[in-house]
């Protein structure tokens, strides 16, 4: 086991240098110019040099690659070409919020996804099993923004339970957190729901049953933990994006955190600010992939030994 | 329909009697199984054989009351005097791994791979015992060294991946035996294993249902296995039993033409080398069942009256009948 653990943080940290090549070649090289968009459009090439020369922009781009990568092993993750305060700063300043916002999202979608996952397949093709999936069809197409506008508008306007929006708290946590476990849950309820219906098909639930377990026990004791292995996954996965930001639910619930950042750094040609919040993206998602790999060691006996 | 004594359902440990079995396949139902009889006394073993898809598995997971919905089921299995179609879940649930124990085909498909040996044999102690999970352990540990399986401490901690075919299909038969059940149902328990642990296994099965005189239905499409393991035999063609009786009279004697067949298929292992014969044809699918005698569209006696009605089972000597019309008015 700590061999193998060994070896996946070799690969991720193989990988997170890949992704943080192909992102620094994407940003820096492909849309040509920061300089000029630092200088604004009026100014002198003179100026426009100038500013060139000051951010190593005319050095070759694997020379900046190595540049950017020394300053990021000291912590620097360059200085916003807009605001010109540190990258680093702005990322930290997010993290909090982030933080609270994405695992408030993610316990709400486990929450209700996981229980209706398994509700539906248990009562597979009944009545309640159509409705709950239709239910959960629209759930999937509804928009985001616009279910947080509705929830918003009930709960916190007409209904004053919940406040309108801002960062601070549980109370602030709620409406956006359910919000995003409506539309996410769907997800995790059909995930769980077709791989609960394959295990129930498998010899060793047969096994279960014939030794007398009541159908409560087959459900929980021998279909569930089997099931749950590919949940695991999307879960993993699915908290590590949503710790780089979530964008709509951000916007609508005006929260400030990382995808906010990310957001208006895109809209301002941040390249710093976007260059930096893209490498937190995959620093969480390989993270989670590790997180994951181990969990499955624990959930799954037959991948410790290989 | 041939009759039965009454008085033999108190000394059977099972006595199926006209067991039907449909399937709803688009819709419309479909008979597996069509009036099945059969019996097993205390401390015997019962052969079942047929080819693949002859409703074997069907019938026994119908006793165990483990077939999916919607599939019907109706005829009497009658267990230690109890119809078992009459029980109700809760109560099926008492007869399941404890009065009744069942393995199956598939030892490598068969065991939860998410739990431990030991936790898989404590269950059924569990449910059926009550014991603690520490007495549970220690009588899995005992069922492990029962069953013949070495390092049985250490077993008992290891996963089901951890152990080959063989080993696990011993583990189902510590599961299965845990509670002293006074039947044990064995689905084709050898066909996915070697020859050589083939007989060790019939072997284990034999001897522990001995030691607790549990009776055994055994199921097979080998009727070399059924020679070996076997008191009675009942052959099963196309959801009917086409032939019955002791396994010495239906070697001598075999009298229906499908048990020939099958007879003429396994490989002898005395005289000269013969070639085997397979019955040419396959099994009639669900939707696709002959009327009259089921056996005719392969049978190379069959006549005229085959096709048009279906012979009943026609008693051939003393506790030895077969469905067919060659063996009407006896022999
Ligand atoms: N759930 C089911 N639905 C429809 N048909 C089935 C089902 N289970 C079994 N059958 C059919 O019933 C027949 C008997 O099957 P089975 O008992 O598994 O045969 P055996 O065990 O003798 O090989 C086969 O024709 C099979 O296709
Ligand atoms: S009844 Fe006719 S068709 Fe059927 S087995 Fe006997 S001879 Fe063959
Ligand atoms: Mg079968």
């Amino acid at each position: 086991m700590g061999a193998y653990i060994i070896r996946r943080i070799g690969q991720a940290i193989i990988v997170l240098i890949g992704i943080s090549i192909i992102a620094f070649l994407l940003l820096y090289a492909v849309p040509a110019d920061p300089a000029r968009i630092i200088a604004g459009p009026h100014a002198t090439p003179d100026v426009v040099n100038q500013i060139r020369i000051n951010l190593g922009l005319n050095l070759p781009i694997w020379e900046q690659y190595l540049k950017y990568m020394g300053n990021l092993l000291h912590g620097n993750l360059g200085t916003s070409y807009i605001f010109h305060t540190s990258v680093m700063s702005q990322i930290s300043s997010r993290m909090g919020p982030t933080a609270e916002l994405a695992l408030g999202c993610w316990i709400m979608e486990l929450i209700i996804g996981i229980p209706l996952g398994i509700y539906t397949a248990r009562h597979a093709n009944k009545v309640r099993d159509v409705v709950i999936s239709a239910l959960a069809l629209i759930g999937i197409s509804l928009p985001v923004y616009w279910l947080g506008l509705l929830l918003l508008f009930a709960f916190g306007f007409k209904i004053q339970i919940f406040p309108l929006g801002g960062t601070g708290g549980i109370y602030y946590l709620i409406l956006p957190s359910i919000t995003y476990g409506i539309t996410g849950a769907a997800y995790y309820m059909r995930l769980l729901k077709s791989t609960m219906l394959d295990v129930m098909n498998q010899d060793y639930v047969r096994t279960a049953r014939a030794k007398g377990a009541s159908e409560r026990r087959v459900i929980y004791r021998h279909v569930l933990r089997n099931a749950l292995i590919p949940v695991i996954t999307f879960a993993g996965i699915d908290i590590g994006t949503l710790l780089a930001g979530v964008v709509l639910i951000e916007e609508t619930f005006n929260w400030n955190g990382m995808g906010m950042l990310a957001y208006q750094a895109i809209g301002n040609q941040d390249i710093p600010v976007i260059m930096g919040t893209v490498l937190l993206l995959a620093v969480f998602v390989v993270l989670f992939n590790l997180i994951v790999d181990i969990v499955y060691g624990f959930v799954d006996p037959r991948i410790r030994y290989d | 329909m041939s009759k039965v004594l009454e008085s033999t359902d108190l000394q059977n440990v099972l006595e199926v009697k006209d067991l039907q079995i449909e399937f709803k396949v688009d819709e419309q139902y479909y008979k597996a199984v069509h009036g099945v009889n059969f019996h097993i006394a205390p401390g015997e073993t019962l052969g079942l054989v047929g080819e693949s898809g002859c409703g074997k598995s069907v019938t026994s997971m119908s006793i165990m009351r483990l077939l999916k919905d919607p599939t019907k089921v109706s005829g009497q299995i009658i267990y230690q005097g109890r119809d078992l179609l009459k029980l109700t879940e809760n109560q099926m649930r008492q007869v399941r791994g404890n009065e009744i124990g069942m393995i199956f085909q598939e030892p490598m498909t068969s065991l939860n791979p998410v739990h431990k040996i030991g936790r898989q044999i404590g269950e059924t102690l569990l449910l059926h015992r009550g014991m603690s999970a520490s007495r549970a352990r220690k009588e899995s540990i005992e069922m492990l060294k029962r069953v013949g399986i070495p390092r049985a401490e250490q077993i008992v901690d290891e996963y089901p991946h951890q152990l080959s075919g063989g080993m696990r299909q011993r583990v189902m038969i510590a599961i299965a035996m845990a509670c002293n059940p006074s039947l044990l149902i064995a689905d084709e328990p050898t066909t996915a294993l070697d020859v050589t642990i083939q007989a060790q296994i019939l072997e284990l099965m034999k001897q522990l249902a001995k030691e607790n005189g549990t009776s055994i239905l055994l199921i097979t499409h080998d009727l070399g296995v059924v020679a070996e393991t076997c008191d009675r035999v009942a052959v099963m063609y196309a959801g009917r039993i086409v032939e019955e009786g002791s396994v010495r009279k239906i070697f001598k004697n075999p009298q229906h033409p499908y048990t020939r067949g099958l007879l003429n298929s396994i490989p002898k292992l005395t005289g000269e080398r013969k070639r085997l014969e397979p019955i040419e044809g396959n099994v009639p699918s669900l939707r696709n069942m002959p009327d009259g005698c089921r056996f005719a569209p392969r049978c190379p006696f069959a006549m005229d009256k085959c096709v048009a009605h279906n012979p009943e089972l026609f008693e051939v000597e003393d506790g030895h009948r077969s469905r067919c019309f060659l063996q009407e008015g006896g022999q």
